[in-house]
């Protein structure tokens, strides 16, 4: 189903244009261009409202609080231009979700959309599925095409950190830290040897694991 | 109507003068009553020692008459004349014991009546307004002669005399005069540190006025003094905020309006490239995202400038999630690296890492360092952002391999250039404003800003202080 948003937001061209977007990204977006229109809407059915703070009819934070009241889970995404602490503390006192200062780019908005749609980020499910890699955590095994692959405690450590973030860089100093075996293998230069390892291991799935320039490592799509 | 210093200071004597005066003449005249009481009872007992039962009741003299001499009353002190009758001043009369006169004497008042029937040896009493009349037992306190009485005519002290009223009004009069004269120096005192006090008030609290004298207009003219350099202080402070808030208003406009100016030349050649039926050419319009993006920062960092500028204390300081302010300014800083072809990688840990601060400022700083990674790099150069915690402490570090700064930059790189007029000049080899403000939120955190050449090329900032 395409999820419903609701845009609140004054200004013909970023209203229009943040249509637009969402609509090209899959969504289906509804626009609003008046604080009072967007009292009188009920915010239960949308999946996500972005609301501007300087409205026309009813200021944001009234709006805000109303859909708060109506619909305690519907995430808020407010729009504002003012870049100061008080406004963000207010806006997230009255139950905005997120705060995105003005001026933005589209895909920043759109970003922190989806990834508001979509959390939690973490993966909770025990078993990870990408292309012929499966991971089990509970169970702590790996197999690639159906084939068991045989890892060292510190390889499949490494391994599931990267699965529980898929698509996320893990910095080199958190696995060193919460992968290696400090008395024996704690340093920067044993977790490349790891991962080379690890890499081989996979064979044609060792590819997911990519480097990340000066963070660490990343399983990619 | 308002009185002046002088017409209350005269009021106020005049009042108190009269008052005084009132006082003065009652207890006069308290003490006189009292002292012809006195005289009356001196007299009466003279008289009643001397007294022969027989003749007293026989309604024989002495009765009346002049006391023996040398008996200690000085009789003389009372006008032997009064409504224009001769009278002894004293005339002496007998009462039976029920106080029925026996010598043709006046009745004597209830009063007299009531004390001698109680016991009391003597007693006097006021008849009508102008006499006294004191009655004592007789020795043998019987018959027809069992009291004796004598009345005194009006005492003239009871009535105030004419010297007395001429002392007084002359009194008052001097008393005037002297606090006319007294007012009138401190009055002329007064007005002359008034006209001084609007002369230095024209001159916009320039100048001062002058303190002479120890009391206390002198240390009103000291007060003003003290007020008016406190006032004129406040003023500088003022007109030099002021002052830099009109440069800083000229050198913003500048500075926008030169990004502004390259984006519309984008924007003007990307249309031109539309008519000519060409494509838009990437290049345009990479130029045009990083344009955008500068003003986009420049915006976000006169704001924090204007409040670290205003040197006011971490007043919004909460919990700042930094693992989430990572992810945003990675977020935003996509398109920019995007357009300039360097990859921007970012890692946070698992785990929540906060710290103490105020998020828009700390965000700022955070920004600033990606955003200078990324405009300093070239194309095909990677940028890395990276929060790590451990201990007690978190440490964001961006990273890059781009050309690094000069060994001999590097001290000065994080100088608040933006205070004063040539602060925000676009400087395409120089790091602007950015540093300095990450410098500046840093330092108002109390958090440590390290800026350095990484070993292996590029360079590498470190902003780290306590997780919360």
């Amino acid at each position: 189903m395409t999820p419903r948003i609701l845009i609140v937001e004054d200004d013909e061209a970023l209203g229009r244009q943040l249509a637009d977007r969402l609509r090209q990204s899959g969504f289906e977006p509804t626009w609003l261009r008046d604080g009072g229109a967007a009292l009188a809407v009920d915010p239960t059915g949308y999946a996500l409202v972005v609301l501007d703070l300087m409205l026309p009819g009813a200021h944001g934070l009234d709006v805000l609080k109303a859909y708060r009241e109506a619909a305690a889970e519907t995430p808020v995404l407010v729009l504002s231009a003012r870049n100061d602490t008080p406004s963000k503390v207010r806006a997230l006192e009255l139950g905005a979700d997120d705060y995105v200062t003005k001026p933005f780019w589209p895909e920043e908005l759109l970003a922190r959309v989806q990834a508001r749609l979509r959390r939690p980020s973490l993966q909770r499910e025990s078993v990870f599925e990408r292309g012929a890699l499966r991971v089990d955590l509970d169970a702590r095994s790996v197999a690639v095409g159906g084939a068991a692959v045989e890892l060292t405690r510190a390889e499949f450590d490494l391994l599931a950190a990267l699965v529980r973030r898929p698509g996320s860089a893990v910095s080199r100093q958190w696995l060193v830290e919460h992968v290696l075996d400090p008395d024996r293998e704690g340093s920067a230069r044993t977790l490349d040897v790891h991962v080379s390892r690890l890499r081989r291991k996979l064979g044609p799935e060792g590819g997911r694991i990519a480097t990340v320039w000066g963070v660490g490592y990343r399983l990619g799509p | 109507m308002r009185l002046g210093l002088r017409g209350r200071l005269l009021l106020v004597v005049t009042g108190a003068g009269i008052a005084l005066l009132l006082a003065v003449a009652s207890a006069h005249e308290w003490l006189a009553s009292r002292a012809a009481e006195q005289s009356l009872r001196a007299a009466l007992e003279v008289r009643v020692d001397a007294l022969d039962r027989e003749a007293c009741e026989a309604g024989r003299a002495p009765l009346f008459g002049r006391p023996p001499r040398g008996a200690g009353f000085h009789g003389e002190d009372f006008p032997r004349r009064t409504h224009g009758r001769r009278r002894p001043p004293f005339a002496l009369h007998a009462y039976a014991r029920d106080f029925a006169a026996t010598s043709g004497g006046p009745p004597l008042p209830d009063r007299v009546r009531d004390e001698l029937a109680a016991g009391g040896g003597w007693s006097v009493a006021a008849v009508g307004e102008r006499a006294l009349v004191g009655a004592m037992p007789t020795a043998w306190n019987e018959g027809p002669c069992a009291w004796v009485a004598l009345t005194l005519q009006a005492p003239p002290a009871l009535v105030p005399s004419a010297t007395f009223g001429f002392t007084a009004v002359t009194l008052l009069l001097a008393l005037g005069g002297v606090v006319a004269l007294a007012a009138g120096s401190t009055v002329g005192r007064i007005r002359a540190l008034a006209a001084e006090v609007r002369a230095v008030a024209e001159r916009r609290y320039e100048t001062r006025v002058t303190e002479h004298g120890g009391d206390e207009i002198g240390e009103l003219g000291a007060a003003f003094n003290a007020a008016a350099a406190a006032v004129r202080a406040h003023l500088d402070e003022v007109e030099a905020r002021e002052r830099a808030l009109r440069e800083f208003v000229a050198s913003t406009t500048h500075d926008v309006g030169v990004p502004l100016s390259a984006l519309a030349g984008h924007l003007s050649d990307l249309r031109e490239a539309h008519a000519r039926g060409a494509g838009p050419d990437p290049r345009t319009l990479d130029s045009a995202a990083r344009e955008t993006h500068y003003i986009g920062a420049l915006l976000r960092n006169l704001g924090a400038a204007a409040r670290l500028e205003a040197g006011e204390p971490l007043r919004d300081a909460g919990d700042v999630d930094l693992g989430a302010l990572v992810e945003r300014v990675a977020l935003r800083h996509a398109v920019l690296a995007r357009a300039a072809g360097v990859e921007l990688g970012h890692a946070v840990p698992e785990e929540a890492v906060l710290a103490r601060g105020d998020v828009t400022l700390l965000e700022q700083a955070v920004d600033n360092l990606v955003h200078n990674a990324i405009r300093y790099n070239r194309a095909g150069g990677h940028v890395a952002l990276v929060l790590e915690a451990g201990a007690g402490r978190f440490a964001i570090r961006v990273r890059d391999d781009g050309p690094g700064v000069a060994e001999s930059e590097l001290p000065r790189l994080a100088e608040p250039r933006f205070r004063g007029g040539d602060a925000r000049t676009r400087r395409p080899e120089g790091s602007g404003l950015g540093l300095a403000i990450a410098n500046e939120a840093a330092a108002l955190h109390g958090f440590e800003l390290r800026l350095r050449n990484a070993g292996e090329g590029g360079f590498e900032a470190t902003l780290a202080g306590p997780a919360a």
